[in-house]
């Protein structure tokens, strides 16, 4: 098989490669602005209830 | 009488170690302190060991004499058909944990692990079904290998529908437990598979009575693998550290709803 012969299918391959680049990058990116959501969301519940308190 | 020293295993120390570290981290506290510290140091090595993976595959790999280039979707394919199932094996030990021991962290772990393995698993599908095209001829069969790998997908799912359809964290928990247990039947389906039924999916390549795959593709196939693990191990621990948060911050809501009604 010549080199060329192999990269026959190089389409495929790199359908792939794109395919679980995309799927793994905003699935890390959906986890890390979650956790970043919900940071704020209780640094905002903390300060309200500092200013409720005083 | 005399005191004899026992002479534990390495087997049976690194278990002890390793009930000791899941003891400690029963507190959610002392979780996020951990989780804050290790989780720089996991990124980096995840990205690194991938990047060189990715090199290794893309540059290094020689072509299969069969396959041709082929063959490179399978460094991706593997990865993700390995984690899938091992993530969920780690859901159904943690619903154990969580049905038996009531381990206050172990029905954190078992709903972050849901969306990563329900990815991988996807991933793992739509790979192997790109290199089917070309190599099988076809995208898709009824074989018992793809059947039981898209069961496994639809237990992801079904097990995500749980814990959003109930509110109740515990009765969430406790069902989606039951359902992840019962599950995990499909597991040894999905591994034996291959040696049960007439299979068009080829059997293992790595056994324990020897290895089948040349180095040469051996070693970019467990640089990825290593890396993907990596990876998952950072997503998942993110994941956690999210839905403990979001635990908080119910709570003050809810405590903030009782106030506001006295």
């Amino acid at each position: 098989m010549s080199e060329l012969e192999a990269w026959k299918h190089a389409d495929f391959i790199i359908a792939c490669y794109l395919l679980v680049g995309v799927f793994v990058a905003a699935l890390t990116l959906w986890i890390f602005r979650d956790e970043r959501k919900q940071n704020q969301l209780l640094d905002e519940l903390g300060e309200q209830d500092d200013k409720t308190r005083s | 009488m005399e005191n004899t020293p026992t002479i534990r295993s390495p087997l049976a120390r690194l278990l002890t170690k390793l009930n000791a570290l899941i003891e400690y981290l029963a507190n959610p506290t002392r979780f996020m302190r951990f989780s804050r510290k290790i989780l720089p140091w996991l990124m980096a090595a995840s990205a690194l060991v991938l990047v060189y993976g990715f090199y290794l595959a893309w540059f290094k790999a020689p072509y299969d004499y069969q396959q041709g280039h082929t063959v490179k979707i399978m460094f991706i394919h593997v990865p993700m058909a390995s984690l899938g199932m091992m993530v969920y094996a780690l859901i159904a030990v943690a619903s154990i944990g969580s049905l038996i021991w009531r381990h206050p962290l172990a029905d954190v772990a078992a709903k972050a692990a849901l969306p990563i393995g329900a990815v991988f698993t996807f991933l793992a599908l739509v790979t192997g079904s790109l290199w089917g095209k070309p190599m099988w001829g076809t995208y898709w069969v009824w074989d018992a290998r793809l059947t039981s790998m898209l069961v496994l997908f639809f237990l992801y799912l079904g097990l995500m529908a749980i814990w959003e359809a109930i509110d109740d964290h515990s009765r969430a928990g406790r069902a989606a437990a039951i359902l992840a247990v019962v599950g995990a039947i499909n597991l040894p389906i999905i591994k034996f598979s291959v040696v049960w039924w007439n299979s068009l999916h080829q059997p293992a390549s790595i056994k324990p009575s020897g290895i089948t795959i040349h180095t040469d593709i051996l070693t970019p196939l467990l640089v990825m693998w290593l890396g993907f693990t990596l990876l998952f191990v950072v997503l998942h621990l993110k994941a956690m550290r999210a839905e403990v948060l979001r635990r908080k911050v119910e709570a003050m809501q809810l405590r903030r709803v009782e106030r506001a009604n006295r």
